[in-house]
């Protein structure tokens, strides 16, 4: 790619004059050679006389900003990939460089025994300190350089105690070495045995491998992520007049017809025209069973057709399909803070300063006392001294502290994307750790959310009149019942005669006129208001109906009361396991819906449900939960739409199906399938992340509990016990590298496999 | 604090986006109370508090990329 292009995603642009004023004001911008616009593609690329700068960066983007549109930069996703990969080479190299120059330290130091003069200086300790020099100055350096930011801006971090240790190591080892020349100094450096080259050279060499373990994990864990990215095709098969033509996703625009061939991957979100096809839906849901989209279907990008060719109308750019959105919303989980792992950054704040004056204490104490309180004939108290500073402050290192959770929560959050449980923000897997009640929209969660007519009940008149009737009036609603009305007229196919004056009574129906009279459709209560004699046995049909989970929508012309519809809801497959599941857990379940008592009882026998608020206004579901979380944590399962104000509210919202924007923004977790199964497969990610930090973390204390006191000698006195530098710095390693393992090991999380088949 | 206003001549806006986005962006700045921007008349009549200029208007104007006279 080239280095002097800038490619900025640029949303907002309305009509040919904000094309123009894009391109006038990054012109503008000092350093650009050209600009070119596009509109359809919400795109715009920069060239620029050099190559591009972080500076160049920030004043494009500020410039489109101020102009008033939205910018951000188009970075290939893959571009990012082969950076993160090209930092982890890098990496390897430095920990490869390192440790190659330490080794001749190692060997000077542990190895040989005298190796003669060379003038007034031993020829071994000299060697060695040459030796133990390029790593210090070389591949230390970032440490050193970011130490000190850190100190000037009044705050200390791990480079700091590397940086302390290790010069602190070798200024004592280099004045010992030197001793000869340097004959001011006092008589106890020259009088000194030990020296910690080795010790340095190897504190720098075991971080950096830590750093490198680190950076080897993250990529590793947003593999998940990166595989989603592979499921992008780059290029589609645009229909044109003369027949298709091969196009680069990135330059198609929306309303684009493509053609998509069998076995080929969906390119884009789209609509499909004058086609169907068998589709696998997999790499995005994690469902295996084949999906039949057909005439007005959507379908998404990453999905592929399995048997027949497919026209599909774009319906997303490259950048705004799902595909896209999922794979933003888990980098940026991954990227995000966690409330846990901005507790552990303070405690490694105050924890810093803590260890280097307990390590100057009991450096103190054994520079002056050694001799009184232990005498050993091993080491002057001098060099116990110094010896006990370095490992004091290299064992104290808190990065194993620092690496327990984001790596777990990297591997977790892509782990849950691998299956379609879409963890929008990091704090959502700790929330859903600790929830104790767990709220259920009834239509569309437990359910399916497609109701149909399963009965027709004639009072009087016919059929036809009572379900066109019916169709006529709820034709301009969006209610599920008008859905499952209009369904069953159309497949009776009767004509429709035109209803005027239609009206919703909100709880009650829909009310008009026809012919003169007036008509409705809806529950009980609007029959009373509409009909002088209403059958005595009406009351108690309904209600025995809503008992097996039927809704009974009335049909009434002038006086007549024609009969009713029966719809009823199917109930998903893996609801009641998915409920059982979660009363296993101890968390309690409860179902809110704005639905009758009866059917909400009826469905809440089902699938095991006791605790049921029906008849609950949308406006009033947030109260509810307001009310809940006096209990506990809350999470809430909803279809996002009409629930967006109650997910918000909830301590983890929980979105099912994931078209809609609404759910997306509202919700924590996004489940791409419709299923309650996945919600509770959610939590248990949630309950296994956790508990894997959990493990981290404590095994990073036990670390620092166990290595401290051995380091400050604490123990020398009673066992002769010390922790030379060097071994310090392996501990130390070690205990990142088993927190890092124990953090990959998440990888092979899975969804219990009971809730994927429906059975427990 | 006293309010003045500052009518513009601005052109090349199209249609309803653009005189919206010169909108946006003046409410979003400090000192500006209201503005009324009309793309089919081609101007717009800013008010704001007495801290900013006519100007001021003008270049914060500018920056959205349309041409913009006092």
């Amino acid at each position: 790619m080239d280095d002097s292009t800038l490619s900025l995603s640029v949303t907002g642009m309305t009509c040919a004059a904000c094309v123009a004023s894009v391109e006038r004001v990054l012109g503008d911008v000092d350093g650009v050679a050209s600009v070119s616009v596009n509109l359809p593609l919400e795109k715009a690329v920069i060239s620029l006389n050099t190559s591009v700068s972080e500076e160049d960066r920030e004043r494009c983007l500020a410039a489109v900003e101020r102009a008033g549109f939205g910018a951000s930069e188009l970075v290939p996703a893959l571009q990012v990939r082969r950076n993160n990969e090209a930092h982890v080479s890098d990496l390897a190299r430095q920990v490869t460089l390192a440790f190659a120059l330490t080794l001749p330290v190692f060997v000077l130091s542990m190895v040989l025994d005298d190796l003669g003069s060379w003038g007034p200086l031993d020829a071994r300790l000299t060697a060695a300190m040459l030796a133990a020099l390029p790593v210090y100055a070389y591949c230390g350096a970032a440490f050193h350089r970011k130490a000190w930011t850190s100190l000037r801006q009044g705050t200390t971090n791990m480079d700091v105690l590397v940086h302390l240790g290790t010069t602190v190591a070798m200024v004592w080892s280099s004045l010992v070495t030197l001793s000869p020349l340097l004959l001011f100094l006092p008589a106890y450096v020259g009088g000194a045995e030990h020296v910690f080259f080795d010790g340095a050279a190897f504190i720098i060499a075991f971080v950096l491998l830590g750093n490198y373990l680190e950076a080897k994990a993250k990529l590793k864990a947003t593999d998940a992520v990166h595989s989603l990215m592979r499921l992008q095709p780059k290029e589609a098969w645009v229909v044109v007049d003369e027949g298709t033509v091969a196009t680069p996703v990135d330059n198609i625009g929306r309303g684009t017809l493509l053609k998509v061939r069998a076995g080929e991957t969906v390119p884009l979100d789209g609509v499909v025209e004058d086609s169907t096809a068998l589709m696998d839906e997999s790499m995005m849901t994690g469902e295996s069973f084949p999906v039949r989209k057909s005439e007005g279907d959507t379908v998404a990008a990453g999905t592929v057709v399995m048997d027949s060719t497919l026209f599909v109308r774009t319906t997303a750019l490259v950048g705004d399909t799902m595909l896209a959105k999922v794979i933003r919303l888990v980098d940026e989980a991954q990227m995000g803070k966690a409330p846990i792992q901005r507790l552990v950054d303070r405690i490694a704040g105050v924890f810093v300063p803590v260890v280097v004056v307990a390590a100057l204490i009991a450096s103190a104490v054994w520079w002056f006392m050694a001799d009184t309180l232990a005498p050993n004939g091993m080491m002057s108290s001098n060099e116990m001294a110094v010896m006990v500073l370095v490992s004091t402050l290299v064992i104290a290192c808190p990065c194993a502290l620092g690496l327990a959770t984001p790596t777990a929560l990297v591997v977790g959050t892509g782990r849950g994307a691998r299956y379609g449980l879409l963890i929008k923000g990091i704090e959502a897997l700790e929330q859903a750790h600790a929830t104790s009640t767990i709220v259920l929209d009834k239509t569309g969660t437990i359910t399916a959310g497609s109701p149909r007519v399963s009965h027709i009940e004639l009072r009087d008149g016919d059929v036809e009149e009572l379900v066109c009737l019916a169709s006529s009036l709820e034709a301009e609603s969006t209610h599920p019942i008008a859905s499952a009305v209009h369904t069953a007229w159309e497949n009776m196919g009767y004509g429709r005669p035109e209803v005027s004056d239609v009206r919703t009574f909100p709880g009650l129906g829909l009310v008009g006129s026809l012919d003169g009279e007036a008509v409705g459709v809806g529950n009980v209560e609007l029959m009373e208001e509409l009909l002088t004699n209403l059958p005595a046995d009406l009351e108690q049909a309904v209600a025995q109906r809503a008992r097996r989970g039927v809704t009974v929508v009335l049909v009434a012309k002038g006086q007549r009361l024609l009969g009713w519809l029966e719809i009823s809801d199917r109930i998903r497959e893996t609801s009641s396991a998915a409920v059982k599941r979660l009363k296993q857990a101890g968390i309690n379940v409860v179902m809110l819906t704005g639905d009758r008592e009866e059917v909400a009882q009826s469905v809440g026998d089902a699938v095991g449900i006791t605790n049921i608020v029906a008849g609950v206004k949308p406006d009033e579901k947030a109260e509810h939960i307001r009310r809940l979380q006096e209990t506990g944590v809350v999470a809430m399962i909803g279809d996002g739409i009409n629930d967006a104000a109650a997910l918000t509210v909830a301590n983890v919202g929980i979105a099912m199906g994931a078209g809609s924007e609404i759910a997306l923004e509202s919700a924590d977790i996004v489940l791409v399938r419709n299923d309650l199964a996945d919600a509770v497969a959610a939590l248990e990610l949630g309950r296994a992340t956790m508990t894997r930090i959990r493990t981290n973390l404590a095994w990073a204390f036990v670390y620092n509990l166990i290595g401290l006191p051995l380091a400050m000698g604490l123990l020398f006195p009673w066992t002769g016990w010390l922790l030379p530098p060097a071994f310090a710095a392996a501990a130390m390693s070690l205990s990142s590298v088993s927190v890092v393992s124990n953090a990959l090991l998440l990888r092979w999380w899975q969804p219990s496999a009971m809730l994927r088949s429906g059975e427990i | 604090m006293s309010e003045v206003t500052h009518t513009l001549t601005i052109t090349g806006m199209t249609c309803g986006g653009c005189s919206g986005r010169v909108t946006r962006v003046l409410e979003a700045t400090e000192g500006v109370i209201s503005a009324d921007i009309s793309h089919q008349s081609n101007s717009g009549v800013i008010v704001t508090t007495e801290a900013l200029s006519t100007d001021d208007v003008v270049a914060i104007v500018a920056t959205t990329g349309f041409d913009v006279r006092a």
